[in-house]
C-alpha cells in the first residue's frame, strides 16, 4: 500500500484530479490544497484496495510458457526445427542465436501472430491455438523492430492499452504513472509517437506490458534496442525485479552481455536448431573450449574462429 | 459488440481523427489540402463556365442508346465482380488493410481477428465516405451546370462505394474459401473452386439472364447496373431506381457479415506470411527474374546503378513480371486491332453532330488515363521506405537519385500507358484524335516529373517514408490535372500557330526541370 502512496504523492495536478475522479472523490471547491487532494486520494485508496492489491494475489501456471515440439516451416524452409522450452515464474530464459536462427519466428509464434506447422505453444497454461485470447491476455510481446501507431499520443496508447487488457481504470492511472516515470516519459504523454526517438517508443511499449497487473509473462524482442545506457540499466534491473517477483521472461537478443547479466538459463539457436541449452555453467561443461558467454555461442553456432 | 470490439473502433476512430487534427494543424499539411481542394474546385468552376455540358451529357447518352444494350452494361459490371472474386482468390484478401505496427501490437492482444477487423474496416468506411464528400463539394459547380441533381447524384456514389465495398468482400470470400481448402488439401484440382465461383459471379450477369427486370434481384453488379441506367434514363426500365438499391443494400450487409464470419487467424497469418522469408510469388516470376546481380553492372555512373537497383528490385516483385506480360499482351491485342480493324469489334461510333463536342471528353480521357499510369512515379520513392536515408547518405548526387527515378518511372509509366493508347485509338475516334493522341507524350513526360516530385517530398513531411500524407498523395494527381489542362490550354490557344512546335517543347522541358529540380530540393533537405 505505501508504494501505492508514494506514486499518488508523485502525480501532478492534473493526474491527482483524473484519479480523483475515477475515484469519485467530490471536487466541490473550486480551489483545494494538493496536500489536502493527495490525503482524500490515498484515503479512498485505501478503501478501494482494503482487501489487499488484487495483483499481488495472482501466481501464474507453474509452466508459464511451454513450446513443444514447435516446428515452423516456410515452404520449403524451414525456420525453426523441433523446438523444446519451457520458463517457469521467476526465470529470465535467454533465446540466443545468430540472424536467422529462427529466435524471432519463434516469439511470433508464442506471441499468437503465426501458427506453428507442427508443435503447440501454451501460455499460463492455455494453448495459444485453441484458447488464443486467454493465453494473450497474460503475456507481454516486445517485437523486434519497435514500432506503434503514428496518430496516437502516448498517453492514449496506454490507456487503450489499458482497456483491451482490462485493467481497472483506477489500476491503470497508478500502473502508468509508476512506469511512466521510471522510463522517465513524463514529458511526452501528450506528445504525438509518430513524433518519438526510436528509444522513446521502445519505453513506451515497454511502459503499455507494464499497464497490465503483475505476475507478467514476457516475449522480449531485443528489448535493449534503442535504449540510452540509463534506460537500459532500469530495464535489466526491473526484469530482475520482476523475475524475482515470479514473472517469467523469455528475452530473445543478440547483445551477449546483455543475455550474460540478466537470464537465469540460455537455450542457443543456429538455422531452425537449438544446439545447446542450459544454465551458463552446463553450457560451460558442454563446450570445454570455450570461457566465456561469446565463445560458448561462437563454439555452438560454427565454431570460434581464429585469430 | 463487445467491448473489446468497441475499444478497437475508439481507437481506431481516434487514430483518424488525430490524422485530421495533426493535418489541419500542420501549415504545410494545410496548404497542400487547401490547394487540392480549392485548386480542384476552381478547375471545375472554370470547365462549368466554358460551357454546359447538359446537351453533351443527352448526346451521349442517346449514343450510348445507339451503340450498346442493357446486357452489355450489365455484363461490364460483372466482370467488375468477377475480377474482384479472381482478384481475392490470388491475392491477400482483407489482410491488405494489416500494417506491420498491426502486427506488433493488435495481432498479439487478446482481441479476434473478426474484431480488429470489424474496427478498421469501420474507420476504412469512414475515410471513404469523407472523401466521397469532398469530391462531391469540390465538383459542385460542374454538377449544377450540367443541370445534374446533387442528390441522386450523391446517391449514386454511394451506391458507388457500396458496390465497389461489396465487390472488396466478394474478394474476401474467395480468399478465404482458398485458404480453407489450402489448409485441408494439397491436391492442385483444389482450384477447381476458382471456375465455380467465377461461374457463380458472371453467369447471372450474362444476357441470356439479364433480359428480365427482375434479373436485378440476382446478383449486386446487376442492382447497380440497374440503378445507373434508372438514374441516368439510359436503358431505364422506367420503374425507378429502388428495387435496385434495396437490392444492393441487402447484399452489402449479407457479404461483410460473412466475410467477417469468415475471418479467422488466417487473416493474421497472410498478414504476416508477407513479412517472412517466404513471399508469395509464382515460379514463373521466378524463373523469369532470374539470378541477376545488379551490383556486377558493368556501368559505374551513380545514375545507372540507381536505375538498375530499381529496376531489378521491382523485378524481384511478383506483380512485376505481370506490368511486362501485360505490356506484351496489350500491345498485340492494340496493334492487331489498329491493323486488321476486325469486324467483329467495331470502334465506338461518335455521332457526327458530337464530332467536336467528344473532343474535350477525349482529352479529358487522355490526361485522367496518364495519371493512372503515372502513379508508378509517385511509387519511385516510396518503394525506397527507410532505405531512402541510406540512399540520400550514399555518396551520389541528389540531382543523380532523381535523374534515375525519373527515368525508370518514364519507362515503367510509357509501359503501362502505351497499350492503353492503342486501345483509345481505335475505340474512340474524335475529330483529330490521331494527333491528339501525340499528346500522350508531354503529358507522360510531366506527370512521371510530378510523381517523383511528390514522392521526394514524402520524407520531408513524415517520418514515414513509405506512407504518403493523404494532402500529398492527392495533390499529385491535383497537380497533374492542373497541368493537363494548361496544356491543353496552350494547345487550344496555339492551335492554328506553327509557334505551336516550340511552345510546346518548351514548357514541357521547363515544367519537367522545375519538377525535377523541386524533387532535388527536397531531398537534400530531409528531416
Amino acid at each position: 500500500m505505501n508504494s501505492v502512496k508514494s506514486i499518488v504523492e508523485r502525480m501532478d495536478s492534473d493526474e491527482l484530479i483524473r484519479l480523483a475522479r475515477q475515484l469519485n472523490v467530490s471536487l466541490t471547491e473550486r480551489k483545494m490544497k494538493r496536500g489536502l487532494l493527495v490525503e482524500t486520494i490515498q484515503g479512498e485508496l485505501e478503501e478501494y484496495y482494503r482487501e489487499g492489491i488484487p495483483w499481488k494475489k495472482t501466481r501464474l501456471s507453474d509452466l508459464a510458457i511451454q513450446i513443444s515440439g514447435l516446428t515452423k516451416k516456410f515452404g520449403k524452409t524451414v525456420a525453426v526445427r523441433g523446438l523444446n522450452l519451457a520458463v517457469r515464474p521467476g526465470q529470465i530464459v535467454g533465446l540466443v542465436g545468430p540472424n536467422g536462427a529462427g529466435k524471432t519466428t519463434t516469439l511470433r509464434i508464442l506471441a499468437g501472430i503465426i501458427r506453428p506447422t507442427e508443435g503447440t505453444v501454451q501460455v499460463n497454461g492455455f494453448d495459444m491455438n485453441v484458447h488464443p485470447l486467454k493465453a494473450k491476455q497474460r503475456l507481454g510481446y516486445i517485437p523486434e523492430r519497435p514500432t506503434c501507431y503514428p496518430n496516437l499520443k502516448v498517453r492514449e496508447y496506454l490507456t487503450f492499452i489499458a482497456k483491451i487488457y482490462r485493467v481497472p481504470p483506477i489500476d491503470a492511472t497508478l500502473r502508468m504513472k509508476e512506469y511512466v516515470d521510471l522510463f522517465q516519459l513524463n514529458g511526452l504523454l501528450n506528445a504525438y509517437i509518430g513524433t518519438l526517438s526510436k528509444g522513446n517508443l521502445q519505453r513506451t511499449l515497454l511502459v503499455g506490458i507494464f499497464v497490465r497487473p503483475p505476475p507478467y509473462i514476457l516475449a522480449l524482442d531485443e528489448p535493449i534496442y534503442g535504449l540510452d545506457p540509463r534506460g537500459a540499466w532500469n530495464l535489466k534491473l526491473l526484469l530482475k525485479k520482476l523475475r524475482d517477483e515470479g514473472s517469467a521472461i523469455l528475452v530473445s537478443t543478440h547483445i551477449l552481455e546483455v543475455a550474460e547479466g540478466i537470464c537465469d538459463r540460455f537455450i542457443i539457436m543456429n538455422e531452425g536448431d537449438v544446439v545447446g541449452k542450459g544454465t551458463l555453467e552446463e553450457l560451460l561443461e558442454q563446450t570445454p573450449n570455450a570461457h566465456t558467454i561469446e565463445e560458448i555461442f561462437l563454439e555452438l553456432t560454427g565454431g570460434i574462429p581464429d585469430a | 459488440m463487445t467491448a473489446n470490439t468497441i475499444s478497437l473502433l475508439e481507437n481506431e476512430i481516434r487514430m483518424l481523427f488525430n490524422h485530421l487534427k495533426r493535418t489541419i494543424t500542420t501549415p504545410s499539411m494545410l496548404l497542400f489540402y487547401a490547394i487540392m481542394l480549392v485548386g480542384t474546385y476552381l478547375v471545375s468552376s472554370i470547365i462549368a463556365i466554358l460551357g454546359s455540358y447538359e446537351q453533351l451529357f443527352v448526346s451521349v447518352a442517346t449514343m450510348l442508346e445507339a451503340t450498346i444494350d442493357r446486357s452489355m452494361v450489365m455484363s461490364a459490371l460483372g466482370l467488375v465482380s468477377l475480377s474482384a472474386v479472381i482478384g481475392g482468390y490470388f491475392g491477400r484478401g482483407p489482410s491488405v488493410e494489416l500494417t506491420e505496427t498491426d502486427e506488433y501490437i493488435m495481432m498479439p492482444m487478446p482481441a479476434r481477428p473478426y474484431q480488429l477487423f470489424l474496427a478498421k474496416y469501420i474507420r476504412r468506411i469512414l475515410r471513404k465516405l469523407g472523401f466521397a464528400f469532398l469530391a462531391l463539394l469540390v465538383v459542385l459547380p460542374l454538377v449544377f451546370s450540367s443541370n445534374l441533381l446533387p442528390i441522386p447524384l450523391g446517391g449514386l456514389i454511394v451506391c458507388f462505394i457500396v458496390f465497389m465495398e461489396i465487390n472488396y468482400f466478394l474478394g474476401g470470400i474467395s480468399f478465404q474459401i482458398r485458404s480453407r481448402l489450402d489448409r485441408r488439401f494439397k491436391t492442385p484440382f483444389r482450384h477447381f473452386i476458382l471456375l465455380f465461383l467465377a461461374l457463380a459471379a458472371y453467369i447471372p450477369t450474362l444476357p441470356q439472364v439479364t433480359v428480365h427486370p427482375i434479373s436485378s434481384l440476382l446478383v449486386p453488379s446487376n442492382a447497380f447496373a440497374y440503378i445507373i441506367m434508372e438514374l441516368t434514363g439510359i436503358f431505364a426500365y422506367g420503374l425507378g431506381p429502388l428495387i435496385g438499391v434495396i437490392c444492393l443494400f441487402l447484399g452489402y450487409p449479407i457479404v461483410f457479415l460473412v466475410v467477417v464470419n469468415f475471418v479467422d487467424q488466417d487473416y493474421y497469418e497472410r498478414f504476416a506470411l508477407k513479412t517472412s522469408n517466404e513471399g508469395d510469388e509464382s515460379r514463373i516470376s521466378r524463373m523469369v527474374r532470374g539470378e541477376v546481380d545488379f551490383s556486377e553492372s558493368r556501368f559505374n555512373d551513380p545514375l545507372m546503378w540507381v536505375f538498375l537497383k530499381d529496376f531489378w528490385s521491382k523485378m524481384r516483385k511478383p506483380f512485376q513480371f505481370w506490368k511486362y506480360f501485360y505490356f506484351c499482351i496489350g500491345m498485340a491485342i492494340a496493334l492487331y486491332l489498329n491493323i486488321v480493324r476486325p469486324t467483329w469489334l467495331p470502334p465506338l461510333i461518335i455521332p457526327h453532330g458530337l464530332s467536336y463536342a467528344a473532343v474535350p471528353a477525349f482529352l479529358l480521357v487522355l490526361i485522367l488515363l496518364t495519371q493512372v499510369a503515372s502513379v508508378n512515379a509517385l511509387l519511385s520513392f516510396v518503394d525506397e521506405k527507410e532505405n531512402i536515408y541510406l540512399l540520400k547518405s550514399s555518396p551520389f548526387k541528389a540531382s543523380d537519385i532523381v535523374l534515375a527515378k525519373y527515368l525508370l518511372s518514364l519507362v515503367e509509366v510509357t509501359l503501362t500507358v502505351v497499350p492503353i493508347v492503342g486501345f483509345l485509338a481505335y475505340f474512340m475516334r474524335v475529330e483529330g484524335s490521331f494527333y491528339l493522341l501525340t499528346l500522350v507524350a508531354p503529358l507522360v513526360l510531366i506527370f512521371s516529373a510530378t510523381g517523383v516530385m511528390v514522392g521526394a517530398y514524402i520524407p520531408v513531411f513524415t517520418n514515414e517514408p513509405s506512407d504518403p500524407p493523404v494532402p500529398l498523395a492527392f495533390g499529385f494527381p491535383a497537380i497533374n490535372i492542373g497541368l493537363g489542362v494548361l496544356l491543353m490550354a496552350i494547345l487550344a490557344t496555339y492551335a492554328e500557330n506553327i509557334q505551336l512546335v516550340q511552345i510546346m517543347p518548351a514548357f514541357v522541358v521547363m515544367v519537367v526541370l522545375g519538377l525535377l529540380a523541386l524533387a532535388t530540393f527536397a531531398l537534400r533537405s530531409y528531416k
